[in-house]
């Protein structure tokens, strides 16, 4: 039977050191100013009563995700059985439409990686390509919950080094992964549920405030 | 968010199809191509796994590396290391940033310019070593040996470099101890010998089961833990406290109350968070042991607060009760109000006498608890030592100490290490001086700058108290065989530190290093600089040596666990460009000490004991884990309770031990880095509990803590049988045999020696506790205090995935535009690193801020990102942003220590802020030096704020 990833994030245990953020772009080489992983942290209230909130963030690998059917090459980005949206940077043009599409900002063009197909064959259904040079085209890039680790039995690289451990990451067909039991036991929530995008990166949330003050996409748009 | 709720809503009509097209299969469910699995199983088989130290902070621990073609790429937790449990922090996992760094010192270098102008000549190994070595036998034919002060910073893999200098005849070696807490640990010395005590959360624990076998245990037992000025969230050095800490709470109900002027990422996770006067901490303590000794009521549930059991395991609560309610009647000449009473205790920290009394009753009626306090609190402040003591006798009374879920003395159960390698043993060395015409003899360890210095004589712990003053003086030896005896300080060694830039104030330390002799050269004839990156105090040095980064050499973990843990942080790759190990460095330096004629150091005691670094490893570990049989449950119910414990895990299990009845020890197979190396790096001895207590009856051991009398000491100086015991002792006796000559730093606040028992004192630059400070308050309406952004700590800066990230209100993306050379990791190149010049716009990347209250920010009419000029009494002013938000006290301005003001271009982004951001050293007094250890009082300060 195939597995079903998800990815949950306690925030009752979650201690705002940034661990996830700075291991994904060591494990991933992630240039800086962009982020297949970035934590939002948001100081509000006044004196005594002040709050801060901790907001790790990661593509949701959406069930429905919003960033799939606007891609004009077909297979270049795709959910696989196991819930993961990869790319494949084989196919990838670097249009950009993906980027654009999710409303999370969890993905980016990455600034080194040059595209490997041939984006001329796209023009007439991707016309924004027109003024842009082949070598001056860069790929597309998002979080994939570190599949080459996942490959290898690991668990991705920020619920590892998670210092609070903060981060549960399984196999939820499985009743005996610690995702499932966590599941069994209490309610989790996801980022902005309104927009039906089926989140799989689910937060246990105390307190619901946190969806709202600390709101900031992954990675900015142009 | 309003773009990409616009860019979701463009795509809104496409994604109505989705679902559609989910159902007709037509939506991609597929796997890696087949080259992308082959390419990533290719990559993937090629790493080879290391387990290591970190020492990106002095947290150190356990790591997991992956190392490709000798590249150091992946950084993990080490699983099995129960410090950090498999995880490893943002600092950590940016290791590769530094070890990479472009701003690494690659090759050794001598100064051609001025000291500070920062102009050097590249030269070979050889040529600096023996320029080092000529000039340190200059100073030790013309000054002696004790001239030499050999300063190892930061990084606490330092005992090659103390063995070199101990073994040349110094006895001034310190690390950065000496300027980091010594008030905070203060109390555990004198109570327990001691030194940082935390809650017993550190998971998994190793523990013997009823049936013999050992078993991981994860269970948290903790009901309350009290962190004052204390934030483990992100001045992380005891890493375990912040899973341990959410752990409590969310899986045994555990609460948490932070006391702290700011509100800290640490308070985030509190239940309470009470925003306390900065340097009134121990008033906060004295107020709540007079609440728990007049409420206590044993017959009363509501109040049984104390564990009478207590007087069993400790001697001397009779003295430091009466010690301590002899102030009970007096009253405080700053607010006419009895010590230590609730009233008391309010108008000095600021909280209601409520919120005091609830705090007292909630400590005294939760059982297990832990009253920790921190490097914030008493750890900076010049009475830190009262607070520090108070708080260790509000966890023994309540019967907290030692406690599963209660508070754990870290440096009596951690393993021990070092042993003869550190060279302690060349102290007892005899030398001659000739004082007062006279030749004397004594031993080198008598030549200390403080143990017999006029100063600070019971600065004890390797502390070496009071520079930069002593480079100017000199060191005058008032106790002890060399009485009378005064050398200059003429030598400076600094190993992986910073001293110029965080040791007390930096423009007093450039003035002590920069000072010149009529006739032109330095009065510090020598300043050699040891690192692998690059920090302000490198702009000083005559001669700068390259060390090989913490991945490149070899030693051992220096941490604070809850039981006996020890790792090695093993050289998992080659040193980088010219950069050499610290083993080698040590021989080649004394080879040509050696070759030059001293006649100090010998070739069996170094390069033909040392072959590589392990051999001097191996020296370090054959002392652990040192610890005793001891608790509950007895670690090793199959040895004799009270022996002393050596050597491997394995063995010990394996019953492969020897057992010396009359010295009490049992000795198994010693650890080794070859053992180390098989065992995942690590080597972990079980845990017990109440390790005063007799495994089986309800009485003390006498084996643990390792005080003079083997019990807890609440006093620390009497006499005996014609014995003088207690901590202070020694000390005293110094005194006495120097006619009661009064050091310095006690004829400061009034005592003629070390007190035997509780005592009390005011800080100083308080205005709110202090009558002779009062006058600054109108002046100066601000208290000014610091605390640790592990992010940002002063050795690190270069590494710029930590500007991407932000801490409380200290370490906020409000830089100016400016261009820096970053690492970039290049995906293409397989993992290859690339300097790269890169632009970061305004308001993009952190630097050090100026952390305010929103109401005082109003009132001056100032907003986040104004810059403003900070200005002391002494007429010393910083300069930076401010950052505004409700998280602070009102009237209380916080700066991180290490933040800004970075003037080494070997900080990479930060030197680029330097301009704008704070430095909150230049605001120190450098003459406030707490009275005990000479330790800078890095919190003691009032300033006014100046728009700019």
């Amino acid at each position: 039977m195939a597995k079903k990833y998800i990815l949950v994030v306690d925030l009752r245990k979650c201690v705002g050191c940034t661990s996830c953020q700075v291991s994904c772009k060591m494990e991933n080489g992630v240039p800086m100013k962009v982020f297949r992983s970035k934590v939002d942290i948001t100081d509000i209230g006044e004196y005594p009563s002040p709050k801060r909130y901790f907001f790790p963030k990661i593509c949701n690998q959406c069930d429905d995700p919003p960033c799939i059917l606007p891609c004009p090459v077909e297979g270049a980005t795709y959910k696989r059985e196991d819930g993961i949206v990869v790319i494949n940077k084989d196919l990838c043009i670097g249009c950009g439409r993906c980027v654009e599409a999710c409303p999370y900002g969890a993905r980016f063009i990455h600034p080194y990686l040059p595209i490997k197909n041939d984006p001329t064959k796209y023009l007439k259904e991707v016309p924004e390509l027109k003024n842009k040079k082949v070598k001056d085209l860069r790929v597309a890039d998002k979080c994939d919950f570190c599949l080459h680790r996942l490959e290898i039995g690991e668990e991705p690289a920020c619920v590892r080094n998670c210092v609070g451990k903060a981060k549960y990451f399984g196999d939820i067909k499985d009743p005996t992964s610690s995702v499932a039991k966590i599941l069994t036991s209490l309610q989790t929530k996801v980022w902005h549920p309104e927009y039906g995008t089926k989140p799989i990166v689910l937060y246990i949330a105390p307190d619901e405030r946190v969806f709202k003050v600390a709101d900031g996409e992954i990675n900015k748009k142009k | 968010m309003e773009v990409t709720r616009r860019s979701f809503l463009k795509h809104s009509t496409i994604l109505g199809g989705v679902a559609i097209l989910n159902k007709t299969g037509l939506f991609s469910l597929k796997h890696l191509s087949p080259s992308e699995v082959q390419a990533m199983e290719k990559v993937m088989g090629k790493y080879e796994v290391k387990y290591t130290a970190c020492a990106m902070c002095p947290a150190e621990c356990g790591l997991e590396v992956w190392v490709k073609d000798g590249r150091l790429v992946k950084i993990y937790g080490n699983k099995e290391v129960p410090m950090n449990d498999g995880a490893a922090c943002a600092k950590g996992a940016s290791g590769i940033q530094l070890v990479y760094s472009p701003y690494r010192i690659k090759h050794p270098m001598i100064r051609v310019g001025e000291r500070g102008s920062g102009k050097f000549k590249r030269v070979s190994w050889e040529e600096a070593i023996d320029f080092i070595a000529k000039k340190m036998l200059e100073i030790k034919k013309k000054y002696g040996a004790e001239s030499i002060i050999m300063n190892c910073g930061d990084v606490t893999d330092r005992d090659q470099y103390w063995r070199l200098a101990f073994a040349f005849g110094s006895p001034n070696c310190t690390e950065h101890g000496s300027i980091c807490d010594t008030p905070r640990r203060h109390g555990p010395k004198l109570i327990v010998n001691g030194k940082r005590w935390e809650p017993d959360i550190m998971r998994p624990v190793l523990v013997r089961q009823p049936d013999g076998s050992l078993k991981k245990d994860y269970t948290y037992k903790s009901k309350l833990i009290i962190y004052c000025g204390w934030n483990p969230f992100v001045a992380t050095r005891i890493i375990y406290e912040n899973r341990g800490t959410v752990g409590a709470k969310v899986e045994n109900g555990c609460k948490v109350v932070v006391i702290d002027p700011s509100y800290t990422n640490t308070a985030t996770a509190a239940d309470i968070w009470l925003p306390i006067r900065p340097g009134t901490d121990g008033d906060l303590f004295a107020a709540m042991l007079r609440y728990i000794l007049e409420k206590d009521n044993p017959n009363d549930p509501n109040r049984r607060y104390i564990d009478w059991s207590f007087k069993k395991y400790t001697v001397g609560w009779e003295e430091f009760e009466a010690a301590f309610r002899s102030w009970w009647n007096k009253k405080d000449p700053i607010n006419g109000l009895p010590y230590f009473s609730l009233e008391w205790a309010a108008n000095r920290t600021g909280l209601s006498k409520e919120q005091i009394k609830e705090l007292a009753h909630l400590f005294g009626i939760t059982k297990p608890a832990a009253l920790v306090w921190g490097m914030q609190s008493p750890g900076h402040h010049y009475n830190g030592y009262s607070a520090s003591i108070i708080g260790c006798v509000l966890n023994i009374i309540t019967g907290n100490f030692d406690a599963p879920g209660g508070i754990i003395d870290t440096e009596i159960t951690k393993s021990s290490k070092g042993g003869t390698a550190t060279g302690k043993q060349f102290l007892k060395r005899k030398v001659k001086r000739i004082i007062n015409g006279k030749e004397v003899e004594g031993e080198v360890g008598h030549l200390h700058m403080d143990l017999f210095g006029s100063k600070y004589p019971a600065a004890w712990d390797d502390v070496v108290a009071d520079y930069p003053n002593a480079f100017k003086e000199g060191v005058d030896i008032r106790y002890g065989p060399f009485r009378g005896y005064h050398y200059p300080i003429k030598a400076h060694f600094l190993r992986t530190g910073n001293s110029i830039y965080t040791g007390s104030a930096p423009w007093k330390w450039i003035e002590a290093v920069t000072a010149k002799d009529k006739s032109g050269n330095y009065l510090l004839e020598l300043f050699v600089y040891i690192d692998t990156i690059f920090l302000e105090s490198a702009l000083y040095a005559d001669v700068i040596l390259p060390e090989a980064s913490y991945a490149e050499r070899m030693s051992l973990s220096d941490i604070y666990p809850s039981h006996p843990v020890i790792y090695l942080r093993d050289a998992v790759i080659s040193p980088l460009y010219e950069a050499k190990k610290p083993t080698e460095i040590m021989n080649m330096l004394a080879k040509r000490l050696y070759e030059l004629g001293d006649p100090d150091i010998k070739p069996e005691d170094f390069w033909e004991k040392y072959k590589g670094e392990d051999d001097f490893v191996n020296e370090m570990l054959a002392v652990a884990p040192g610890r005793h049989n001891v608790g509950r449950p007895l670690p090793y119910p199959q040895y004799p309770e009270g022996y002393q414990i050596l050597g491997t895990p394995e063995s010990l299990e394996k019953g492969e031990v020897v057992i010396d009845h009359e010295k009490k020890v049992i000795k198994g197979k010693p650890v080794t880095v070859e053992w180390l190396r098989r065992n995942k790096g690590v080597a972990i001895w079980p845990m017990s509990w109440y390790r005063y207590k007799k495994s089986n009856a309800e009485e003390p051991n006498k084996v643990w803590p390792y005080t003079s009398t083997k019990l807890i000491e609440l006093k620390w100086d009497w006499e005996e049988g014609g014995k003088r015991y207690g901590q202070y002792a020694p000390h005293n006796l110094k005194i006495e045999k120097a006619g009661g000559e009064v050091p310095k730093g006690l004829r400061e606040v009034g005592f003629h020696k070390y007190p035997s028992t509780f005592y009390w004192f005011e800080t100083k630059w308080n205005p709110y506790t202090n009558p002779e400070f009062k006058k600054y308050a109108k002046e100066y309406p601000f208290q000014l205090i610091c605390g640790r952004v592990h992010h940002a700590m002063s050795g690190t800066q270069m590494v710029t995935w930590l500007g991407e990230i932000k801490a409380e209100g200290t370490w906020q993306p409000l830089n100016e535009e400016f261009e820096a050379e970053v690492v970039e990791v290049m995906p293409l190149s397989d993992g290859q690193l690339k300097n790269i010049k890169m632009k970061f716009k305004a308001n993009t990347y952190s630097v050090g801020t100026i952390w305010m209250n929103s109401e005082d920010a109003k009132k001056l009419g100032l907003k986040t990102g104004d810059l403003v000029i900070l200005e002391n009494p002494l007429g010393k002013s910083t300069k930076g942003k401010v950052f505004v938000s409700g998280g602070i006290r009102p009237g209380v301005i916080k700066i991180g220590f290490g933040t800004g003001g970075r003037f080494s271009p070997g900080l990479g982004p930060a030197y680029k802020s330097k301009d704008y951001t704070p430095n909150h050293n230049m605001l120190v007094d450098p003459d406030c030096l707490s009275p005990i250890m000479g330790f800078p009082c890095y919190a003691d300060m009032i300033i006014k704020v100046k728009k700019v």
